[in-house]
């Protein structure tokens, strides 16, 4: 396919803009304690991945999320990695993602991860690298739904001459993922509310699912079962909730007791199987970057194959070898704080001063459980659309896997890219910009 | 073995009315190995639901509702309990031993309580039990007890660098140590022969069993303790949380009576 052919998509990039601009597609930060919203870029130049390469991808996608899950699994119940000593014990009990609330619990259908966001980049090696598995809330879906039907609607003729898997099915396979849990009752979508850094996909996402969207005083736990109470004052039942709020603000008879955003008692009776939370309390475990070094380790332990996707090389300065070869070379590694997402806590060992390096050094050896080194990995760029050329960006790709009945990848994903031309960081909570993916269907 | 009569009665007075009052109690003692619950009546007041679970420790508790205005919340309980049938109970529990390695916010060591770590002189072949034993005597030998000095908020490092405190900083104090020693420790609340109050303790895990150690009294727990829950910490064990609409100040009231019969 030659992109060069689709200028007049590049060249409506502004119309585009806008009209995300006009359906507040927006993005908010917090920054010094005070809310901005800004716009979260949009450039017309696609992500684009071939049939073959998407059947690569799919294949390993979902034997990470299928390893991921069933890790959760053992992990919350009969804890089998930890008495065969592949992951060791204080990797888990003393990461903050362990939640010991949930010991215990399975979920509804044996699903803990319905919709993960796994990120990876493509090296300039032309091997796809997994950079994060995101199993809490990923957001970014909505993004590439609105831009692809914008730019339908603005190039039809890209989009008649080019036979790409249609991304809009995201709002279905979101609803049958759902219902496959659901113990009886409404679906809804559950949103702190509208200074949420990403409202937007919260009331897209309702409303392409035609299901609810609430927030927490719309919910009530009575004789042991949710229930959303309208506007009148009518009572239904509620069999589940796919809550785009993190699990310490979900309850505060369970989790953080000064939450004001949260349903008291759901957790109870999500414990008692009587309402599915989506996606389950205590994935966090599952994203903490030591346990991402295990991911591989993971895979051959419960499927007995070898990983289809490649991690970044990953030193865990737990291990004393690790620790020595991370010591000795700093300056070709990036540092990553396992508490840390968003790309904070990110920091590249060539970029410190003397003396930031020694207070590191004396950090990491007192604490060597927080942080991971990795190989800084020279991945691609793509083109981006100016009126003065198509310089490139480093750009990632966030794919959406989601799991119900059957592990299903979605055919597109969110491309993310750095807008700065010397930054590798994409993450949209640091300014970056996006871009669609189309998925070839020849 | 003995058999103890209890009865608990806790009451929150709220100043103003208040109303949507969310609640969790967890102040029921359970049959074990240790204690078995002969019979036991519980009245929790004013409730428009409420229901029971067990939390991922295994501790029993209520849960609830109320809507409409009130002003008091009552919780009574009184029953008979048989304990001492057995010196311990079994440590094959979830969610492990390994949890209970590991610090938490009201343990977590800071200088005051890792010099004295560095100082206790653990004989290296003891076994856990043997160990801790040793620890609960440090304990006891260089902290007081004196109430009103410390809050539930307390650490175990602010309570030990003052030096005096309660049943529950005691319990952090030595959980804390044990922790340090590399002995799986975990809190336990409850009740004690003859006390006025609610009471806190340690259990410790040896030989794969939980073993009970009171370091406020200096001994074992054997036949004068009833136990409610345990958790890493306080606040796994909290006997009431509660979340409610209004603008009240709340006036907490515990009295406990454990007698033998």
């Amino acid at each position: 396919m030659n992109l060069e052919e689709h200028v007049d998509l590049y060249e409506r990039t502004d119309v585009v803009n806008s009209l995300l601009a006009r359906y507040g597609v927006k993005f908010g930060i917090y920054k010094n304690n005070t809310f901005h919203e800004q716009l979260f870029p949009f450039d017309a130049i696609p992500r684009v991945i071939t049939k073959e390469e998407f059947a690569f991808l799919e294949k390993g996608l979902k034997q990470r999320v299928d390893t991921l899950n069933l890790f959760l699994k053992d992990i919350y119940n009969e804890k089998k990695i930890l008495k065969d000593k592949i992951i060791p014990e204080e990797f888990i009990y003393a990461s903050s993602g362990y939640l010991p609330q949930c010991e215990g619990i399975i979920p509804p259908e044996g699903v803990y991860s319905h919709i993960s966001g796994i990120d990876l980049v493509l090296g300039r090696d032309g091997v796809w690298y997994i950079l994060e598995d995101n199993l809490r809330v990923p957001s970014g879906a909505s993004y590439p739904m609105i831009a692809r039907e914008l730019c339908r609607r603005s190039s039809p003729k890209t989009f008649h001459d080019i036979s790409i898997a249609d991304n809009r099915t995201y709002a279905d396979l979101l609803k049958k993922t759902l219902e496959h849990v659901n113990t009886g009752g409404l679906t809804v979508v559950m949103t702190p509310g509208r200074y949420n850094a990403a409202y937007f996909e919260h009331s897209y996402l309702a409303e392409r699912m035609h299901v609810p969207l609430v927030t927490c005083n719309d919910l009530t736990v009575e004789d042991d079962h949710l229930y959303f109470k309208d506007y009148s004052g009518k009572r239904e039942l509620v069999g589940a909730v796919y809550r785009r709020i993190s699990d310490e603000y979900m309850d505060p008879m369970n989790f953080n007791p000064e939450s004001v955003i949260g349903v008291p008692h759901i957790f109870d009776i999500y414990r008692k199987g009587n309402v599915a939370l989506i996606n389950a309390p205590g994935n966090r475990i599952a994203d903490d970057k030591g346990i991402y070094y295990f991911v591989p380790r993971m895979i051959r332990y419960y499927l007995g194959e070898e990983p289809i996707l490649s991690n970044a090389p990953t030193y865990l300065p737990y291990y004393e070898e690790d620790m020595k070869y991370v010591l000795e070379h700093l300056d070709s590694l990036v540092l990553k704080d396992v508490a840390e997402a968003g790309g904070y806590g990110v920091v590249f060992g060539n970029s410190m001063s003397v003396g930031q390096k020694e207070d590191f050094i004396a950090l990491l050896k007192k604490e060597p459980r927080r942080f991971i080194a990795q190989e800084v990995i020279d991945f691609c760029g793509l083109p981006i659309f100016t009126k003065e050329g198509q310089p490139e960006r480093k750009a990632d790709l966030r794919a959406f896997v989601l799991s119900g009945e059957k592990t299903v990848v979605w055919k597109s994903g969110l491309t993310r890219f750095s807008r700065n031309p010397d930054s590798f960081i994409v993450n949209s909570s640091q300014g970056g910009g996006f871009k669609d993916t189309w998925v070839l269907n020849q | 073995m003995k058999t103890l009569h209890f009865r608990y009665d806790l009451k929150i007075e709220f100043s103003e009315p208040v109303t949507n009052h969310s609640f969790t109690v967890k102040c029921v003692p359970d049959t074990d190995e240790r204690q078995h619950i002969l019979r036991q009546d519980i009245k929790i007041l004013p409730k428009e639901f409420l229901s029971t679970n067990r939390d991922s420790f295994g501790n029993f508790y209520f849960f609830g509702k109320t809507v409409a205005e009130h002003e008091l919340f009552h919780v009574e309980e009184e029953g008979v309990v048989e304990t001492g049938w057995s010196d311990s109970v079994p440590a094959n529990d979830s969610p492990g031993q390994g949890l209970c390695l590991v610090q938490t916010s009201c343990t977590e060591p800071g200088p005051y309580l890792k010099e004295f770590f560095a100082g206790l002189n653990l004989p290296p072949d003891a076994d856990n039990r043997e160990k801790s034993l040793w620890i609960m005597d440090k304990v006891y030998r260089s902290f007081s007890y004196q109430s009103g000095v410390t809050t539930v908020g307390t650490t175990a490092e602010d309570a030990f660098s003052q030096g005096s405190g309660v049943c529950q900083d005691y319990a952090h104090i030595m959980i804390s140590l044990c922790r340090m020693a590399k002995i799986p420790s975990r809190y336990a609340a409850g009740m004690l022969l003859g006390e006025g109050a609610s009471h806190a303790w340690v259990e410790i895990a040896c030989r794969n069993k939980w073993y009970g150690l009171d370091p406020t009294n200096h001994v074992p727990v054997a036949e004068d303790h009833i136990k409610i829950s345990h958790g890493r910490d306080y606040k796994d064990c909290l006997i009431n949380q509660g979340v409610f609409t209004g603008n009240a100040r709340q006036k907490q009231s515990i009295s406990v009576q454990v007698t033998e019969i």
